[in-house]
């Protein structure tokens, strides 16, 4: 039976038709073909997928994805798709081209020659709490003076010390934020702010660099990590496709939903 | 002065890549990601099979699949 759905890898510029092999997500186990649907000079790169079968974020389907992607971008700009995006049929992803061409075309031209590294910057120490308090006196004061006596801190008394600790963390994070965007902002197009999901986690930002500009870039990151604190590391990653920088939404409706 | 540590190479740089990009989408509790991590470092490492891995990546990613749920019940969703 023929398979009408299909998995979205990203969105490229193409003149023609285009196969890239059988490098695509797995169908009980073997790789399907990826290739192009094609509006105009934009192309959807795709590979049939069926839209019943449940798509889970594993290994197996991840690594295709990142490959498929990864390896098109070293050869042309890619509009990467987050994980997991599939259309119902082939109309419905000549549909969503033909509604998008002049967005997606936009977005080529911005992406264009460009890359994405993340930087995300943490304490590296065994208690946040007790790092904050030895750079802050007041913070220490507050601390001695709750703990100090032979009476135990109230409630009330540990909710305002926790309060006063995330305003501290919270300060810490912005201004340290503020210094990393200042000394980035000349060597990347974009600069993007992410929550930080961990709570020794100082910044977590992702960056829009220029190839050109790599070199440039990554000199920038041993001169800044190397002006900051012992106590901070600084955790790299990249080049990939500018994954966080993808602006453009399709509106597939998708299957999986 | 702060320490730099190198971009990962392999299986990690891929793990690190849909993470990094993901995180929120796919891995949002923080102890599956760890031990999703944990488990791409041991097949790196050779200490499991790909049959284990993939046997023990399913079950977290079930599991990150029950938070979910839970999460959006919660939020009334």
């Amino acid at each position: 039976m023929a398979i009408a759905g299909r998995y979205l890898y990203g969105l490229i510029r193409a003149t023609e038709d285009r196969d890239f092999g059988p490098v695509g997500l797995p169908i009980v186990g073997a790789p399907t073909p990826v290739h192009t649907i094609r509006v105009g000079d934009i192309g959807a790169v795709v590979s049939n997928f069926p839209t019943k079968d449940r798509l889970l974020p594993l290994r197996r389907n991840l690594e295709p994805h990142n490959r498929v992607i990864r390896d098109i971008m070293n050869e042309t700009t890619i509009i990467p798709m987050a994980f997991g995006q599939v259309a119902r049929t082939e109309a419905e992803v000549v549909k969503a081209l033909k509604g998008n061409l002049k967005t997606i075309d936009a977005e080529l031209t911005r992406l264009d020659g460009k890359v994405e590294m993340t930087l995300r910057v943490l304490w590296d120490v065994p208690n946040i709490f007790e790092y904050l308090v030895a750079e802050d006196p007041v913070l220490a004061l507050a601390r001695d003076e709750m703990f100090g006596r032979s009476s135990r801190p109230t409630q009330a008394e540990m909710i305002d010390m926790g309060k006063m600790f995330e305003e501290r963390l919270a300060f810490a994070r912005k201004r340290d934020t503020r210094r990393l965007v200042q000394i980035f902002k000349p060597h990347a197009a974009e600069v993007k702010e992410n929550d930080p999901k961990d709570e020794k986690m100082v910044a977590h930002l992702s960056f829009l660099v220029r190839r050109d500009q790599m070199q440039t870039f990554e000199e920038t990151l041993f001169q800044a990590a190397s002006s900051f604190p012992d106590a901070y590391v600084f955790d790299y990653n990249g080049p990939w496709a500018p994954f966080s920088f993808v602006e453009i939404d399709l509106r597939l409706d998708s299957a999986q939903a | 002065m702060g320490l730099l540590t190198l971009p990962f190479d392999g299986l990690m740089a891929i793990f690190r890549e849909v993470a990094d990009r993901a995180e929120a989408e796919l891995y949002d509790d923080g102890a599956v990601r760890d031990e999703l991590v944990q488990l791409y470092q041991q097949l790196e490492a050779g200490s499991l099979t790909d049959a284990e891995f993939d046997a023990r990546e399913m079950k977290l990613v079930e599991r990150l699949e029950e938070i979910e749920r839970h999460n959006r019940a919660k939020a009334g969703h």
